[in-house]
């Protein structure tokens, strides 16, 4: 039983890696990959941790989604605990100084500007590369209704990017 | 857009679903053809497809996504195997096992790190609880926990193992032996799964076993080799399978097995529904020859067209060459939507 568990376990890791290190990668956009990188173990070890009790009573994706958002929020809990100076340097880098980059933030204000449900769209799209149908399947919704939504919010976008693009 | 009309209503979001590739085949054929007539349109499409790569940006990093527990220090890494030997019930009998394991671990670690070769560059990390490493089957030594490997190295893994480098990740099953080298993994028996996440991987990656040989793109695939046949299913991407008289090429979610004979087909799949055949294409015998042959396919698919609007996935310079991979997609018969690569060349 313990075999088959690790067995199932690593089929999630394989399938949903890349969606995890997705969400940790945006909700701390600002920090290093190595931050991502930390993050990214614990997300799997808290997960890990609960898997017994799991048994698949929310959706794979759902549940990673909010142990990440979690693992996320007690890091910044604790950073700002121990330094609060240290968000001011943060600010201040001069990070964008790539065009790229600066694109990317603009975009990301964009994102930022979305609910939670439509973030989680853009992330299951572009992390796992899941066409509209894949994703109708992972969030139980038809395939139209995804459609539509990442319809009207990718016209949102584009429109409070105004000039940009 | 607005200022063009009732001609372009209902345009937009046709343009984003075709930047989503959510279209099918003559959808696509239109869009593109009506981009080619309307500037206000083609600047949508251009505007639209410049925020999918930025959003893709946010989210997707460039760099790899690293293998669960293997970026840790192996002090943590032994006190995570004995917390699960601790929760495993077949804790007592192992006990005594562990005991000398922690102690080889130790033991290897610090004497890897007193004897680190300067002169053999280091090709990546194998980790496994125990391992054998050697220039050829006959001849190989144990390890225990995280081994560095050099380029031609043997590995028979005896337990669940995985290689790691800057461009592709192994996973062995136990019993799994195979040879790495950086373009090329010889798997001579056992069972392995193989990871390219380096992106553009070079078109002539080759996976061969002693009846096989597989030639990959940015892939992720599992290859075994048992009783003389040689069994592929892929994940991700796309592999080419030399068979005899031609290759049969596998797309994601297809699988094949290679007889003794050289003869291969295409696997039953796991789900109930029946798929159409992945395509044959026939060729030369296929010595020396790489798979970057992307010619646009033969079979019953659309007709692709690629012209300036087509974004490239990929591009890769070749000498004064450019290469260009294209991503597109092909309206199968089926309600079952295939990506192939494509790729064109360019001065």
């Amino acid at each position: 039983m313990h075999d088959e568990n690790s067995a199932q376990l690593n089929e999630i890791i394989e399938k949903y890696g890349k969606y995890v290190f997705g969400v940790v990668r945006y909700l701390l956009y600002r920090e290093p990959h190595e931050t991502h990188e930390e993050l990214y173990q614990e997300v799997w070890m808290r997960f890990c941790r609960g898997f017994k009790d799991f048994e698949a009573r929310s959706k794979v994706s759902t549940y990673l989604y909010s142990i990440a958002k979690n693992t996320v929020f007690s890091f910044l809990e604790k950073r700002n605990r121990e330094k609060t100076e240290s968000i001011e340097e943060l600010r201040l880098e001069p990070k964008a100084a790539e065009r790229d980059e600066a694109l990317r933030l603009t975009v990301k204000a964009a994102i930022d500007k979305l609910g939670e449900d439509e973030q989680r769209l853009l992330l299951l799209k572009y992390t796992l590369d899941m066409s509209c149908r894949q994703i109708g399947e992972e969030l139980a919704l038809s395939e139209d209704n995804v459609k539509q939504r990442l319809l009207r919010l990718r016209r949102k976008m584009r429109e409070s990017l105004g000039d940009c693009f | 857009m607005d200022d063009t009309g009732k001609k372009c209503s209902g345009m937009e979001d046709r343009i984003i679903l075709y930047v989503d590739g959510e279209l099918s085949a003559p959808e696509r054929l239109e869009v593109e053809s009506h981009l080619k007539s309307c500037d206000a349109c083609r600047k949508l499409h251009e505007s639209y497809a410049k925020l999918d790569r930025a959003a893709s940006a946010v989210f997707v990093s460039d760099r790899r996504v690293p293998p669960v527990g293997l970026e840790k220090p192996v002090a943590s890494r032994i006190s995570e195997l004995i917390g699960n030997f601790f929760l495993s019930p077949r804790f007592a009998f192992q006990a005594a096992a562990l005991a000398a394991f922690i102690l080889a671990a130790i033991v290897f670690y610090r004497g890897h790190i007193a004897t680190e070769p300067s002169s053999v560059a280091v090709f990546g990390r194998f980790t496994c609880r125990e391992f054998h490493i050697g220039s050829e089957p006959a001849a190989m030594a144990s390890y225990y926990g995280v081994g560095e490997i050099a380029e031609g190295a043997t590995i028979r893994a005896v337990e669940n193992g995985t290689f790691s480098s800057e461009k592709f990740n192994v996973t062995f099953k136990p019993g799994a032996l195979a040879k790495l080298e950086s373009g090329k993994i010889s798997l001579a028996g056992g069972s392995i799964d193989i990871d390219y996440f380096k992106k553009p991987a070079p078109a002539n990656f080759e996976i061969s076993t002693p009846n096989a040989r597989i030639f990959i793109r940015g892939t992720k695939l599992k290859v075994s080799y048992f009783d003389s046949v040689t069994a592929v299913s892929v994940a991700e991407g796309r592999v080419a399978v030399m068979k005899k008289g031609g290759e049969l090429v596998l797309g994601a979610g297809d699988g094949a097995t290679v007889k003794k004979d050289g003869e291969a087909e295409i696997s039953p799949k796991k789900e109930t529904r029946a798929e159409p055949p992945v395509s044959v294409i026939p060729k030369a015998p296929a010595a020396d020859r790489p798979v970057t042959a992307y010619e646009e396919p033969t079979a019953e698919a659309a007709v692709i067209k690629i012209d300036e609007t087509t974004q490239p996935v990929a591009i890769e310079k070749k000498g004064n060459e450019k290469v260009l991979d294209y991503e597109v997609d092909i309206d199968s018969m089926d309600d079952r939507v295939k990506k192939l690569f494509f790729r064109k060349k360019q001065r």
